[in-house]
């Protein structure tokens, strides 16, 4: 099952930011390379018991 | 120096490198600048017997201090301090000031990424770093974050473990336009 939904994020001071997810409310840390090629994310919302953590790569620039 | 003792010193050189054959090139090539910039890593395993995962950002200063901004288990993300000190066969001790908890990091002579694990009893915690700025302090905006991205990890909702693999596209402007998972099947 595939699931596609929406979300938001913010960028803070030192390259440190946050993602939001609609679906699920989830709410990540995100720590982020200033070239913007991975960043590593860990989640927030312990009290809704999600407990995650990983990294993501760019695999393209263009935006679709 | 007499033929004996020429001999005595090459047999033990020879013994020394076939014992340790990385030794010469291992002597001297690390010290405490060799990790120095921002870092970025992802971690899991065991703590106190309960699943922990973290992700963070660690600012080496190359002079042996450590700023690190952390989100765990716990959901909270949290700046602490901590120092670290390398040896020349460029494998280094690290300890931070919030947890207590002391590594063992495994680096080469360029620092560009290292792997560590937990040596600290009750602490079963391992991952890798992987340097992204040679700057003390990184600059980025909403425009880093911009492109299509892929990801995979296991997770745990309501204590049950799951896993996830999925493709993101980030426009640059503070949306996360079309996400695309696959969870637990």
């Amino acid at each position: 099952m595939t699931v596609t939904t929406a979300g938001t994020y913010l960028m803070g001071d030192y390259c440190i930011g946050g993602t939001r997810y609609q679906d699920t409310g989830d709410t990540y840390s995100v720590y982020v390379d200033p070239n913007g090629d991975s960043f590593t994310y860990a989640s927030m919302t312990s009290r809704s018991g999600n407990l995650a953590v990983g990294s993501e790569r760019r695999v393209g620039k263009q935006v679709k | 120096m007499n033929r004996n003792n020429e001999r005595l010193l090459l047999g033990s050189a020879i013994l020394v490198l076939l014992m340790f054959p990385h030794a010469s090139r291992a002597d001297a090539r690390c010290n405490d600048r060799t990790i120095k910039g921002a870092y970025i890593y992802a971690s899991t395993g065991v703590r106190d017997g309960a699943p922990f995962v973290e992700a963070g950002q660690d600012i080496f200063d190359g002079k042996g201090g450590i700023t690190n901004t952390y989100t765990d288990t716990t959901g909270q993300t949290v700046v602490t301090k901590g120092s670290y000190q390398m040896n020349a066969n460029c494998v280094s001790q690290a300890k931070y000031d919030d947890s207590g908890v002391n590594y063992v990091m495994y680096t080469g002579p360029t620092g560009s990424e290292f792997s560590w694990i937990s040596v600290t009893p009750g602490t079963k915690i391992t991952g890798r770093e992987v340097r992204v700025s040679t700057s003390l302090t990184p600059k980025c905006s909403l425009k880093t974050l911009k492109g299509t991205y892929v990801y995979s990890h296991i997770g745990y909702r309501d204590g049950v473990q799951y896993i996830e693999s999925g493709q993101e596209v980030f426009d640059g402007k503070g949306s996360i336009r079309t996400p695309l998972r696959m969870p637990a099947v």
